[in-house]
């Protein structure tokens, strides 16, 4: 999962990004709202943490401008502006999502898996499911037949993204663009590898290739 | 208070009767000085007249009555003369028995005499020289049906002058009513803008009132700029403590949880108490308690998109329900509304099993707004429920929360002059019932 954090304070996004990181999201960093406006058409980003109060052009601004451009991804707005008005307007112009600061790190890691599932069609239950897997996303782990399979962080976080688009072709580039953040190196073997990785764990047939056109997550169907 | 028409119109009645009454007493005066002045002329022709009737007899002058005028023979006829020579006398027959004394000069007489009966008599008294004798002629003449006329003359002036006022001041009245008119209407258009009905006064309106509406419209503007300002620097000011407050809960969870709990309790402790005194604080400061047709609150607009923020803020099945959407604009500030609504709908989603209600309405003599939140959660004992309004007081600790929500909640109604009261809700659990009484 692919996302773009946009947060002017530098303390607060230096704590927010690795811990996105360790829960498997790949994340991008921007501070400036003119900078988010134009980033988010280059990359094909699964959900945006949007700050308001941002230097340059306000985040409210930001995310009505992205919808009126046609940009559809959720996102999720983390700001101090705390009354209801605002929470109202920030829903008005396109947001999925409002959380208030401060707030509990793990309520915001709810609210971006919560936003994510809501988004892909997936009902919000403890775990994620789909064709007949199930995906732990606390614990990172994977659950087959009442059995725990346990991922790695690279698995963790190709499984999720292949549950939460269960059923449709997904080419190695797209795959790349969605798991890696704007400064990871990408090679597309690497996919290949985590791919048979995760076949030899799960079984072969939960994750078809489609030769010249990219990878299917069929699951156990 | 007293109308400005009704001022208007005594003065003018009490000044034109005034007027009116001074002028004509004037114009009686001046009358009644001609009237004098014909009658002198008149006076001294029958002076000559009765002189003719005096004719030399035997012993000297003697009157000759067949040569007098015949009112001078009707007894009191109102016309009278006396002769005098030396010491013989002759009077007209028409004084009969009553005195008719010599003025002391010559001409008209000033005085007017009290003569037979009620009559008034105006004297003329003159000098003739005939046939080497000296002869003193007075005639006299009743005043008093001029007087009577110019008394009937005057009463008939004095109504006629009255009726002319009482129209007069009818007219005025009407032309003070219509004049005033832009006065009323400026008064409707601050009404619509108390209510929130109108964003400023229509300034082409009469000369007279052009500055005061502008000005009205300038303190309006910045009253709504001066709160705008106030609010933005509440919400930075709110903004620079809140991140820096975030950072340090965060850090403070991921580093001193394991390594010092202690610490770790206290500091979440005191983050806190400061996170729910800058939250109260700028919950407090942010009521407008007012609204312009620009703020007001829009039912139609804004409850829909409340009730879905709120699904979307609590993570469990429940169902929101809102009625009282299809209410008209209410004169009440819009994110004074929406705080209020959603600190109550928060509350009640924490709390609820499964269902939330919310019922807008206005109360059934229409001058007041009112709020009905339901939950089916386990309600509070009646015992308790005047603690729960009281500041950043929690009942019950297994809901995360501040405690703020009512307190908010609390400020903002009293703000408006309303009132808040908790009860037994048909779903089982909590019922909120607040007013808020609309201007106008």
């Amino acid at each position: 999962m692919r996302l773009l954090l946009v947060e002017d304070t530098v303390a607060l996004a230096d704590q927010l990004l690795p811990l996105l990181r360790d829960h498997g999201y790949a994340v991008d960093w921007l501070a400036d709202g003119r900078d988010a406006l134009v980033r988010a058409h280059d990359d094909d980003f699964d959900l945006v943490i949007l700050d308001l109060g941002l230097p340059g052009l306000d985040g409210l601004e930001v995310l009505s401008r992205w919808r009126q451009q046609g940009l559809g991804m959720p996102v999720l707005i983390l700001t101090a502006r705390d009354s209801w008005a605002e929470r109202v307007d920030g829903l008005r112009a396109g947001a999925d999502d409002y959380l208030t600061k401060p707030f509990h790190p793990e309520e915001l890691l709810l609210r971006v898996q919560a936003v994510l599932r809501r988004s892909h069609g997936s009902a919000n239950q403890n775990r994620l499911q789909a064709c007949g897997l199930e995906l732990d996303e606390e614990r990172q782990s994977a659950w087959l037949d009442g059995r725990e399979i346990e991922l790695t962080g690279a698995e963790f976080r190709m499984l999720r993204y292949f549950m939460l688009n269960p059923r449709r072709l997904l080419s190695k580039n797209a795959l790349n663009e969605h798991l890696y953040d704007g400064e990871s190196e990408r090679d597309s073997n690497v996919v290949e590898v985590h791919i048979n990785r995760l076949r030899r764990k799960l079984g072969g047939e939960v994750i078809q290739t489609r030769r010249g056109q990219g990878y299917l997550f069929t699951g156990r169907d | 208070m007293r109308s400005i028409g009704g001022r208007l119109g005594l003065s003018l009645f009490v000044s034109l009767l005034l007027a009116g009454v001074l002028v004509g007493q004037v114009a009686i005066w001046w009358l009644d000085r001609e009237q004098r002045q014909i009658t002198a002329v008149q006076l001294r022709d029958e002076a000559a007249s009765v002189l003719a009737a005096m004719v030399p007899g035997p012993d000297g002058l003697a009157l000759e009555q067949t040569l007098l005028d015949p009112a001078y023979r009707r007894p009191l006829s109102g016309r009278y003369f006396m002769v005098l020579i030396d010491n013989r006398r002759w009077r007209s027959r028409s004084l009969w028995d009553a005195r008719l004394p010599v003025p002391e000069s010559d001409g008209m007489d000033t005085e007017l005499l009290a003569g037979p009966g009620d009559q008034r008599l105006l004297r003329y008294r003159t000098r003739f020289r005939r046939d080497g004798q000296d002869l003193t002629v007075v005639v006299a003449q009743d005043y008093a049906p001029q007087l009577a006329n110019f008394r009937d003359t005057k009463t008939a002036a004095l109504l006629a002058w009255v009726v002319v006022l009482a129209v007069l001041a009818l007219v005025q009245q009407w032309l003070i009513r219509r004049g005033l008119k832009p006065l009323g209407l400026a008064r409707t258009q601050i009404e619509q803008l108390r209510g929130g009905r109108r964003s400023e006064l229509d300034e082409n309106v009469a000369r007279e009132l052009g500055p005061l509406v502008t000005e009205i419209n300038r303190l309006q503007r910045h009253m709504e700029q001066q709160l705008n300002r106030s609010r933005h620097a509440l919400g930075d000011l709110g903004h620079a403590l809140k991140t820096p407050l975030a950072v340090l809960r965060n850090r403070c969870d991921a580093e001193l949880r394991e390594r010092s709990p202690d610490l770790h309790e206290l500091l979440l402790a005191q983050l806190d108490q400061i996170e729910a005194n800058v939250r109260r604080a700028l919950g407090r400061a942010r009521v407008a308690a007012g609204a312009t047709a620009a703020t007001r609150f829009e039912p139609g607009q804004d409850l829909d998109a409340l009730a879905e923020t709120l699904r979307r803020a609590h993570d469990k099945p429940l169902r929101v329900r809102v009625e009282g959407a299809g209410l008209p604009p209410q004169p009440v500030e819009r994110s004074d509304m929406l705080e209020l609504l959603g600190n109550l709908l928060d509350n009640a989603c924490k709390w609820a099993a499964g269902e939330v209600r919310l019922v807008l309405d206005l109360e059934s003599d229409g001058r007041a707004l009112r709020v009905t939140v339901d939950d089916d959660g386990p309600g509070i004992d009646p015992a308790r429920r005047e603690q729960v309004l009281q500041r950043g007081r929690r009942l019950d600790q297994r809901v995360p929360g501040d405690g703020l929500g009512l307190a908010i909640v609390r400020d903002t109604v009293a703000a408006y002059g309303g009132a808040l009261r908790l009860t037994d809700s048909p779903l089982g659990g909590l019922r909120v019932v607040l007013s808020l009484p609309l201007p106008g």
